[in-house]
């Protein structure tokens, strides 16, 4: 076996654990427990890939000098971190928080008769979309309430981070 | 690491190409599609790369650099590709938690009516609804709106991933 497949290997398999775990742990999470959870679960299972390549090295599974191994071992965390990214924002995040794929459902529902407007915005509505946010949000510390107001708990999280990146971006594709 | 190296600089230059493009193009709205094919040119011009590289032998094995990560590097290039589209669609979409947490931010604190007159403000279920609509998803006929196939497909691969996941209906 080469090192470049036992690398690749290493960050699929860490991913695969990933995968599992949060396939059974997340089964009936509550929303505002989502994301806190989320985050931790990524965070907890990037350790797997070092200790996997440690226990590779030990054993000697590919003759190497160290520096490879050590190279392995961050590239697999790479591979890892790169899936559990595009699983969270590319396939999880849409499923859960997608206003679309909502819209999408509600309509199947009705079948071949197909839904008015009316009835639509009866069970999928602003305040429902606020309620669900709200919970997440409380939950993950993005926001805190207090006597009714609802202030930012943290400037430091995701949700503002990605708008800088994606401000950067729009600022050089829009010039 | 040469080819770790190698597969970040071309895509670099793949991002580089889909802005220049977009900034060139007359077309309106997300242009992922061109940023996917761009990915794949750049794909192809990596692995010719690393057959030129290998070819001449310029990497030594023994050096860092030439430590053969080849296929590690093309995945890393590959999986690359959707992490830049998140950010891409985020400068064209406003999804309603970075709206809500954005109002926040900006008027200090709200009460719930003021988040959910900002939240009303930014019609987030007519856009997404005409978007379906424009797509091909969803056709709305004598005012009710029914799936398409191509919708029924969208249908039954939430349904599935609902099934998988084991939890209750997002949105």
């Amino acid at each position: 076996m080469t090192m470049d497949v036992l690398t690749m290997g290493t960050g699929f398999f860490s991913f695969g654990t990933f995968l599992l775990i949060h396939l059974i742990a997340f089964r009936r999470m509550a929303p505002e427990h989502l994301l806190r959870s989320l985050l931790t679960c990524v965070i907890a299972m990037m350790g797997l890939p070092i200790l996997l390549m440690g226990i590779f090295y030990i054993f000697k599974l590919v003759d190497a000098a160290l520096q490879a191994w050590v190279c392995a071992a961050s590239l697999a965390l790479v591979i890892q971190g790169l899936l559990c990214f595009v699983y969270v924002l590319c396939v999880f995040g849409p499923y859960e928080t997608s206003v679309r794929m909502r819209l999408v459902r509600e309509i199947a529902q009705e079948g071949s008769k197909g839904i008015s407007l009316q009835d639509l915005l009866g069970r999928y509505n602003s305040e429902t979309i606020v309620n669900v946010r709200l919970q997440r949000l409380l939950g993950s510390g993005d926001i805190v309430e207090k006597d009714g107001r609802y202030r930012v708990g943290h400037n430091r999280n995701f949700f503002f981070v990605f708008d800088v990146i994606a401000g950067v971006l729009k600022k050089w594709i829009n010039k | 690491m040469g080819y770790v190296l190698f597969s970040l600089l071309l895509f670099c230059v793949s991002v580089m190409t889909h802005i220049l493009f977009c900034r060139v193009t007359a077309k309106s709205g997300l242009q992922a599609k061109a940023f996917i094919l761009i990915t794949f040119v750049f794909l192809g011009v990596y692995a010719f790369g690393v057959w030129a590289i290998q070819q001449a032998g310029v990497l030594p094995l023994q050096s860092l650099w030439g430590l053969p990560f080849k296929i590690t590097a093309g995945i890393i290039f590959f999986l690359l590709a959707p992490v830049y589209l998140c950010f891409y669609v985020l400068t064209q979409l406003t999804s309603p938690s970075k709206k809500i947490l954005l109002t926040i931010s900006q008027r200090g604190e709200l009460s719930r009516a003021d988040i959910l007159a900002s939240v009303q403000e930014e019609d987030f279920i007519m856009t997404r609804l005409n978007d379906l609509c424009a797509s091909g998803c969803v056709t709305q006929i004598n005012g009710r709106y029914t799936l398409t196939s191509e919708g029924q497909k969208i249908a039954a691969i939430l349904n599935f991933m609902q099934f998988t996941l084991g939890r209750n209906v997002g949105g």
